[in-house]
C-alpha cells in the first residue's frame, strides 16, 4: 500500500505522518496542487486540513484545530465533514471538548455538543463515521501539546489501516461512545444544547405564505407539505460572507431537519433569513462559484433576504 | 529542499533548525493551521474584552538557557514583522510579560529577548542590525546576537 498525504499547511501534514509507522512513507502533496477528482470533490464545501488516500483511493478527511467550537464557530468547520460523508469517506473531528479561554476573563470552555449530536447523526444517513476525536487537556484545562495528545487518535488510525478501513472496529465504537457520553455530560451541563439556538426555530411553515418578501415565490408542494419548518436566522451584518453560516446551515439541517442522506430527504424545510442583507447587496456579489454565494442557495429551500429572497438551487 | 517554499514548510524547517541549534520550543502557533505548540495571545487589555482584536501573535517563542527568542516566519521579508516584533518588545512588552507568565509561568524580567526572522528570500541589508535572521539556505544573519551568554 502507498499513501498519500494532501495537506493544507505543511506541518499538520507532518504531525499526520508521524501518528502511524504506516504512513512514515507517505508522501506529503498540498491539497491545491491537485487535480484528482476524487480529491476535488472532497473539496466542494470547503478545504479539510488533511486528506488521506491508500493508493487511489479516499480514505479519511480529518479537520485538526485547538478551538473549542462554542459560540460562533460552532458549525464553521462542519460543512468539510458533511461532504466526507456523502462522499463516503471517514471524518475526523480531532480537537478539544473542553479548554480554557485566556484573556481577561479566562474561563474553561466546553464544546457546544449540538456538533457531535449532528456528527453522529451523518454517521446514520451516509453509513459511514464521523468521529470527533478529543483533544485531551490537562486539570486545569489547558491544552495538553507533548504528542499524548494525540494518542488516541494515532490509536484509531493503526487499527483502521490493519484492519482494511473495517469501521466496525472497538476503536471507532469508543469514540463513538465518548460522543455519546460527551453529547449528554453536555446537555447536563447546558440543557440548551438539548433543542435549537435562539438563531434557529421551528416555526409553521404556513408563516411563510403570509410574508410579504415572499409574495412572488412560487412555494414548491415538497415546502407547504412540511408542516413545520426549521428557520435560521444569520447575523451577517458586515455584507456577505461565508463562515460560519455554511457550515452552520448544514449543522442544523443534520440535526433538526434531515431524515436521510439528501437534501430532498427533510421533515422540515430549510428556511435561512439573512435580514441584515439586501437583495441588491445579494445580486451585487456576480460571482456565483463564490462559496458564500454558492453554498448559501445550494442547501436551504428559501434564501430571506431583508426586502426579498434569493433562488435556491 | 524545495525551490519554492509555502510558509507553513518554513515554519517546520524553522522549528527543526532551531532544534538542532539546542533552542526548546516554548509557544507558537503558525499563520495556517494548528501546531503542537501553546498558542500565545499577547492581548492590549484596553482593548475589547472578548475576541482578538489589538492582540499579537508570535509565530515561534524558544528559550535556550536565559535567553528568549521571538521568531516571526515568511517566505519573503515584510518589514511588517519587523515592527511587530518591535512593537511587542517596546511598547507592548508588559503585555508580553503578562502572557508568558500567563501561560508559561514564564518571567522575561529573567530573559534576554531576541527578535528574530525566518525566511526564504531576504537580501541581509533589509535584516535590521538589532534582528537575527535564519535563512532556509542555511546562513544565519546577524548571528552575534545568539550568542549573548
Amino acid at each position: 500500500m502507498s499513501y498519500t498525504i494532501y495537506y493544507d499547511a505543511y506541518q499538520e501534514a507532518e504531525w499526520f505522518r508521524g501518528l502511524s509507522p504506516h504512513l512514515s512513507g507517505a508522501k506529503l502533496k498540498p491539497i491545491n496542487e491537485s487535480i484528482e477528482p476524487s480529491l476535488v470533490s472532497l473539496l466542494r464545501y470547503d478545504k479539510p486540513d488533511i486528506i488521506l488516500y491508500e493508493d487511489q483511493t479516499p480514505r479519511l478527511s480529518l479537520e485538526k484545530t485547538s478551538e473549542v467550537p462554542t459560540g460562533h464557530n460552532v458549525g464553521q468547520r462542519f460543512g468539510r465533514i458533511v461532504c466526507a460523508a456523502e462522499e463516503g469517506v471517514l471524518g475526523i473531528y480531532f480537537g478539544p471538548f473542553l479548554a480554557k479561554k485566556h484573556g481577561k476573563y479566562a474561563s474553561k470552555c466546553w464544546i457546544n455538543v449540538r456538533q457531535l449530536e449532528a456528527m453522529l447523526k451523518l454517521h446514520g444517513f451516509h453509513n459511514v463515521p464521523s468521529l470527533a476525536v478529543n483533544w485531551q487537556c490537562d486539570a486545569d484545562a489547558e491544552l495538553i501539546h507533548n504528542g499524548s495528545e494525540s494518542a488516541k487518535l494515532a490509536e484509531l488510525i493503526n487499527e483502521l489501516i490493519k484492519s482494511g478501513w473495517n469501521y466496525d472496529i472497538p476503536e471507532v465504537q469508543q469514540i463513538e461512545k465518548d460522543m455519546c457520553e460527551e453529547i449528554t455530560e453536555g446537555i447536563k451541563r447546558h440543557a440548551g444544547y438539548g433543542s435549537p439556538p435562539n438563531s434557529a426555530k421551528i416555526i409553521k411553515t404556513e408563516i411563510y405564505l403570509l410574508d410579504p418578501r415572499l409574495k412572488d415565490y412560487k412555494f414548491p408542494e415538497f415546502f407547504t407539505n412540511r408542516s413545520e419548518s426549521l428557520h435560521y436566522v444569520v447575523g451577517m451584518k458586515a455584507g456577505l460572507r461565508s463562515d460560519p453560516f455554511t457550515g452552520t446551515q448544514l449543522l442544523y439541517d443534520y440535526l433538526y431537519c434531515r431524515t436521510g442522506p439528501t437534501k430532498t430527504e427533510r421533515s422540515r424545510n430549510l428556511v435561512m433569513e439573512i435580514p441584515d442583507l439586501s437583495l441588491s447587496d445579494w445580486n451585487a456579489v456576480t460571482n456565483t462559484e463564490r462559496k458564500d454565494k454558492r453554498l448559501l442557495v445550494m442547501f436551504p429551500d428559501i434564501l430571506i433576504l431583508k426586502d426579498g429572497y434569493a433562488k435556491t438551487s | 529542499m524545495q525551490r519554492h517554499l509555502n510558509e507553513s514548510f518554513v515554519y517546520v524547517e524553522t522549528k527543526k533548525l532551531l532544534t538542532g541549534l539546542g533552542w526548546v520550543l516554548v509557544a507558537g502557533e503558525p499563520s495556517g493551521g494548528s501546531n503542537n505548540l501553546p498558542r500565545i495571545e499577547i492581548r492590549n487589555p484596553s482593548m475589547s474584552d472578548k475576541g482578538s482584536k489589538g492582540s499579537y501573535k508570535v509565530d515561534l517563542i524558544s528559550t535556550k538557557n536565559k535567553n528568549l527568542l521571538l521568531t516571526e516566519v515568511k517566505v519573503d521579508f515584510d518589514v511588517s514583522d519587523v515592527e511587530k516584533l518591535n512593537i511587542i518588545c517596546n511598547e507592548r512588552r508588559e503585555h508580553l510579560k503578562n502572557a508568558l507568565q500567563e501561560r508559561l509561568g514564564l518571567d522575561i524580567d529573567e530573559y534576554y529577548i531576541i527578535k528574530s526572522l525566518s525566511l526564504q528570500n531576504v537580501h541581509s541589508e533589509q535584516v535590521p542590525l538589532d534582528f537575527v535572521c535564519f535563512v532556509m539556505e542555511g546562513s544565519i544573519i546577524h548571528p552575534e546576537l545568539l550568542s549573548k551568554d
